[in-house]
């Protein structure tokens, strides 16, 4: 490395503004694919979350603007999508949304029309660690929610009970085991999961 | 051997980064798990490397030693973004399994190290070959390291099933701990192989 005339504070200046310069054109450069991409993936998983399966990306688009029923809060933020199969409730998905150990956790969550049973759900976006808290993503731990039903059958709507807990430790049916190596990120999914459930019962309470 | 490919070699096998100079441990510890996403990581720093050995190397006249660490930086995190967003618009499931993984490829003392210890250094051609072989180096050693995990620890291999069907798999292994034992074994067996005569 050699001396020269030009003063240091120049030449980092320079290498500051072309490096912004660079990423502030990729930023914009790739703004619409990433959206697309971002869109895309919410798109897939709600068609998931229906049980269509084999769609391109186009048509899985296009089932969703014709068969899934958006309903806004008052902010205009999507509350829930009501699936129309055949003119009549298919099923009801709530979006999802919780902190996780690194950060916030997105998803949705697929519930009975009559809004009593779990169908399914999927977590679209965290940043937990690979291989540990990420694999609240993966197929064998989600499935485990599959069909279980949160309401008792005395139909009180009795304040929820439905846990995802350390591994191994689950009794009883409303008891889901957790991973082991990502107790944090399995506490804050817990809160968000009761959040959403706690809503769908008062959706439940307010009737159709 | 010309000496073009002694650069480009002996980052991969005589002084491999991880190996030799125990660097990039923390990625290679946690994103082993898959041997995909091993394979992405391995790129990702691989360019990320070359083009900062490239771009360093091409400031050198210009740059004063008393701003060199704040050049060498802002070089390193201009190209790992890049490289993030790129994954992030072309290939958007890839990015999500690697989650916050790339973007810490800033903080890999691998690319710090070989800018600081031949970029600054040495020309441009000799620069980009370090840096690859760098990348390189590291590549090869994650693979290992997640061949092992992802076949033992979740019985798949780029997820299809290896494991017969009923073998409980070495969840261990999948656990950060166990990459850190399999490291600390590869380790070990390589300096002993590297030993004899």
């Amino acid at each position: 490395m050699r001396e020269t005339r030009v003063p240091p504070a120049v030449i980092v200046g320079a290498v500051v503004l072309a490096c912004g310069a660079l990423l502030l054109g990729a930023q914009l450069g790739f703004a619409e694919r990433v959206a697309r991409n971002v869109r895309l993936a919410q798109v897939r998983l709600l068609v998931e979350l229906v049980g269509v399966t084999g769609l391109s990306d186009a048509e899985m688009e296009r089932f969703v603007a014709d068969n899934l029923r958006e309903e806004k809060d008052d902010d205009g933020r999507v509350r829930r999508w009501v699936y129309l199969r055949e003119s009549t409730v298919g099923a009801v998905l709530y979006p999802m949304e919780g902190r996780g150990l690194w950060g916030p956790i997105h998803g949705v969550l697929a519930v009975s029309p009559e809004l009593d049973t779990v169908l399914g759900l999927r977590i679209s976006r965290h940043e937990e660690t690979p291989g540990l808290g990420a694999e609240i993503e993966a197929a064998w731990f989600l499935r485990r929610f599959e069909g279980l039903r949160f309401v008792s059958d005395d139909e009180t709507c009795s304040p929820l009970e439905l846990h995802v807990v350390k591994a191994g430790t689950a009794q009883g049916p409303l008891q889901v085991d957790g991973i082991s190596g990502a107790t944090e990120t399995i506490r804050g999914f817990d809160a968000m999961l009761g959040k959403t459930l706690h809503e769908v019962l008062r959706d439940r309470r307010a009737g159709p | 051997m010309s000496r073009h490919l002694a650069t480009l070699v002996t980052p991969i096998w005589k002084e491999n980064p991880i190996f030799f100079h125990v660097l990039g441990i923390c990625s290679a510890l946690a994103v082993t798990t898959r041997v995909s996403n091993a394979l992405v990581m391995g790129a990702a720093v691989t360019c990320t490397a070359a083009a900062t050995g490239v771009f360093v190397s091409l400031l050198r006249p210009v740059v004063h030693r008393s701003v060199r660490l704040v050049v060498e930086m802002l070089v390193i995190a201009t190209f790992v973004i890049l490289f993030d967003l790129m994954l992030k618009a072309f290939w958007y499931d890839m990015s999500r399994q690697l989650g916050p993984y790339v973007g810490l490829i800033v903080t890999n003392c691998i690319l710090l190290g070989r800018a600081e210890a031949f970029a600054l250094k040495n020309p441009v051609f000799p620069s980009l070959l370090d840096g690859l072989g760098s990348g390189l180096g590291y590549t090869w050693v994650l693979l290992v390291v997640a061949v092992f995990r992802e076949s033992l620890g979740a019985g798949t291999l780029l997820g299809f099933r290896v494991l017969p069907e009923g073998a409980a798999p070495a969840q261990a292994l999948f656990l950060p701990p166990g990459a850190f034992f399999l490291m600390g074994l590869l380790v070990w067996g390589l300096h002993a192989v590297r030993r004899r005569p």
